[in-house]
């Protein structure tokens, strides 16, 4: 599904971070381009939590990074505060990546493996020379206690002592120490087991609140994303498909996509809700073909339709157009799940089927 | 000219369960001490039926999967108790005996598909191998027994992907190669050890899929050692929960969701974020760390961990009791759900007991 379109944006003056007609290309060999990220917008209100699904290779990651010009997106917009962070220079976007802190998915190899906690979370402040010594300790103490570790007794200690949920701990202690504005997580719970998941997504909430922040929470688990986000934006191949609130879009997914992914997770955790587990195969309800298409030729038209059970000719030839199918709940798709067809495919002389 | 078949046949005792696990001990002796990663698992399986083992990281459930099939090296391992599968005992067997069985009569699947094919060798060849070896069938034969298994395993044009090295194929297409080439021979038991970790969703409900399926059609048993235990549900007829390697719980997987009796079951089923909760849920944790393996509580192991603990549980160790359901196992003094347990959580909930305060 390829969308474009900005119809899913809000008001410029209320957003905090607003992306427009962003676009990630690689090189690939023989003078092709890997199309990471093709022409997505999207924008994020103070306080929000924006939630990005998608599978591996469709461009989440990249696009969490490429808000952080790592590297810069080759075109588009990245505006931060009203100021567009693909004009500024090096030295203007190192202060502004004080206000825009990152967690990774891997937190072992976040953590330098030869420097103790104190340094780790004490470097921020030292890059800026934020207060005196004192005041850089008092901070790390407050930081650490509210991630539930204790400065005084893990402050000489090596990440290699720690468990992967203790640092992950440790990583979002260091997000914060400049108090940051956003917090954009990459995948932060993958690797963790789901008692220390479940700690470490009630921590981010806390934080969250606390500090009031705005997250960005890019994952590939539909049931972790809804936990933490207000507002979901799944991806395809480099596109958006389908923006909405989280309730809205899990409980009537428009996009064929979207309800695939759903459907997954749906059968892979039936029985954790304790209704009667129906033994329904993955295959028998939906797509039977769940290769991604290459990103260096992607398919014309809507990315998705060469796994879409709904696709028809028009979707090969029109990429489909971001629209509001219902209050804040916008589709990228010519055949929408319990909406009326897109206005090209109905001139096309397609029914909805 | 006949080749020599090597392939160890085992035959089925009457009345008794294909596999039988009684009182496994796996111990490394590490220098920090002896490591207790299994410690007096017992379990048995039927010709036919999916056994879940689900545990955290550390939980020994892997090393189990090894020890049963005698993959662990000989050094610095204890292995003690007895492992019998068909009329084979597997804790004695030699090496060659165990070469006749592995990849003919039990297979297994590993979390990484990419690094458990070689990257040098033809993805067909990786296939024909053991037919060749096991079965002794002709090149040709083998070939033809290959592409059928790509095609049931879901691999389109397979005649063409036969010639491709791994590495032209996607995670999800070398995790179906994997298990071609781990159901060639026709085993009767299948180990899947995080056969979906790593994967998309929609990849791994096709992969979980594809095992049941191949695993009705061909009447294996098959054992999935999973953290996730969104992934047995609805697939395996049996879970075991284990922590700190021992089994805390042991029940058809429909009893096991409904009427968790030990405390670390019913944390772990309700830590697990649900798409049925609104968004911003609390979600529940398990307050500490699991414990050193080099260093084991006396007592439940759960008991540092557990909202339910009394002082019983931090003299005694529980021992496996069975439940009113049948074939449900249950470790613990203070079970979910009984006036006993109930009790015990009230009490640690009026005396602020840390572990008590987050359950509702």
């Amino acid at each position: 599904m390829a969308g474009i379109g900005t119809a899913h944006l809000r008001d410029a003056e209320q957003s905090i971070i607003r992306v427009e007609h962003l676009v990630v290309e690689f090189p690939a060999p023989r003078g092709q381009k890997v199309h990471a990220v093709s022409d997505i917008s999207f924008d994020v209100l103070p306080g929000e939590t924006l939630g990005i699904v998608g599978e591996s290779g469709c461009g989440k990651s990249t696009t969490g990074r490429a808000l952080l010009q790592l590297p810069k997106p080759t075109s588009g917009k990245v505006v931060f505060e009203g100021v567009d962070l693909t004009g500024l220079t090096s030295e203007a976007m190192r202060q502004v990546r004080t206000k825009m802190q990152v967690i990774f998915q891997d937190p072992i190899s976040s953590l330098y493996p030869r420097r103790t906690v104190a340094e780790l979370v004490l470097e921020p402040l030292a890059i800026w020379d934020v207060g005196s010594s004192e005041d850089r300790v008092q901070r790390a103490r407050l930081m650490l206690s509210e991630v539930n570790m204790d400065y005084d007794s893990v402050s000489w200690r090596r990440p290699y002592e720690f468990s992967i949920g203790q640092c992950q701990r440790i990583s979002i202690a260091r997000a914060l120490m400049l108090n940051p504005r956003v917090l954009i997580c990459d995948e932060p719970v993958s690797a963790l087991d789901v008692s220390v998941q479940a700690q470490i997504l009630n921590l981010l909430e806390d934080m969250k609140r606390r500090y009031g922040l705005t997250m960005i929470f890019i994952s590939h688990d539909l049931a972790v994303v809804k936990n933490v986000s207000d507002r979901v934006l799944v991806m395809f191949l480099g596109k958006v498909c389908e923006v909405a609130d989280a309730e809205s879009l899990y409980s009537a997914p428009a996009h064929p996509y979207t309800r695939a992914l759903l459907m997954a997770s749906v059968i892979s955790s039936r029985a954790l809700s304790r209704a009667g587990a129906q033994p329904t195969t993955f295959a028998e309800e939906e797509e039977t073909q769940t290769e991604m298409p290459s990103s260096v030729t992607p398919p014309s038209g809507c990315r998705y339709r060469t796994r879409c059970p709904r696709a028809q000719e028009i979707c090969g030839v029109q990429e489909p157009i971001m629209r509001e199918i219902k209050t804040d709940h916008f589709v990228a798709c010519h055949f929408p799940l319990g909406a009326p067809a897109s206005t090209e495919a109905t001139a096309a002389g397609h029914s909805n089927t | 000219m006949s080749r020599k078949r090597h392939v160890r046949d085992i035959d089925d005792l009457e009345d008794r369960p294909l596999l039988e696990v009684e009182n496994l001990k796996t111990y490394f002796q590490t220098g920090h001490g002896i490591v207790k990663s299994v410690d007096g698992v017992s379990f048995d399986l039927e010709r036919g039926r999916t056994l879940a083992i689900v545990g955290e990281s550390g939980s020994g459930k892997t090393v189990l999967s090894r020890s049963v099939m005698g993959l662990l090296p000989p050094q610095n391992v204890i292995r003690e108790g007895r492992v019998r599968f068909g009329d084979v005992d597997l804790t004695n067997a030699s090496p060659q005996e165990l070469r006749g069985l592995w990849g003919a009569q039990i297979s297994m699947v590993f979390q990484d598909p990419v690094t458990s094919l070689n990257p040098v060798v033809r993805a067909g060849r990786q296939i024909t191998e053991s037919l060749r070896y096991h079965l002794a069938m002709s090149r040709q034969d083998a070939k033809e027994t290959a592409i059928s298994l790509f095609r049931s395993v879901g691999i389109p044009e397979p005649e063409n992907r036969m010639q491709w090295y791994p590495h032209q194929f996607s995670g999800g297409m070398c995790q179906r190669i994997v298990i071609a080439a781990a159901i060639a021979c026709g085993p009767k038991l299948l180990l899947a050890d995080e056969p979906t970790t790593g994967l998309d969703v929609t990849v791994s409900a096709q992969i979980l899929d594809l095992l049941n399926r191949l695993q009705q059609e061909r009447y294996m048993s098959v054992i999935i050692v999973t953290h996730d235990l969104g992934v047995v549900t609805g697939r395996s007829d049996d879970v075991i929960v284990m922590y700190a390697g021992q089994v805390v719980e042991r029940a058809p997987t429909t009893t096991l969701f409904r009427d968790a009796r030990m405390p670390y079951t019913e944390a772990l089923l309700k830590s697990a974020p649900r798409l049925s909760n609104p968004s911003h849920t609390r979600l529940h944790t398990i307050p500490g760390n699991p414990p050193n393996p080099a260093n084991l509580p006396k007592g439940c192991r759960f008991a540092p961990r557990c909202p339910y603990v009394q002082p019983k549980c931090r003299e005694e160790e529980p021992p496996l009791r069975q439940a009113e359901a049948p074939r449900h196992w249950y470790a613990c003094w203070y079970p979910v759900g009984t006036p006993e347990g109930v009790r015990a959580l009230e009490e640690n909930q009026a005396a602020g007991v840390p572990a008590a305060m987050g359950v509702v």
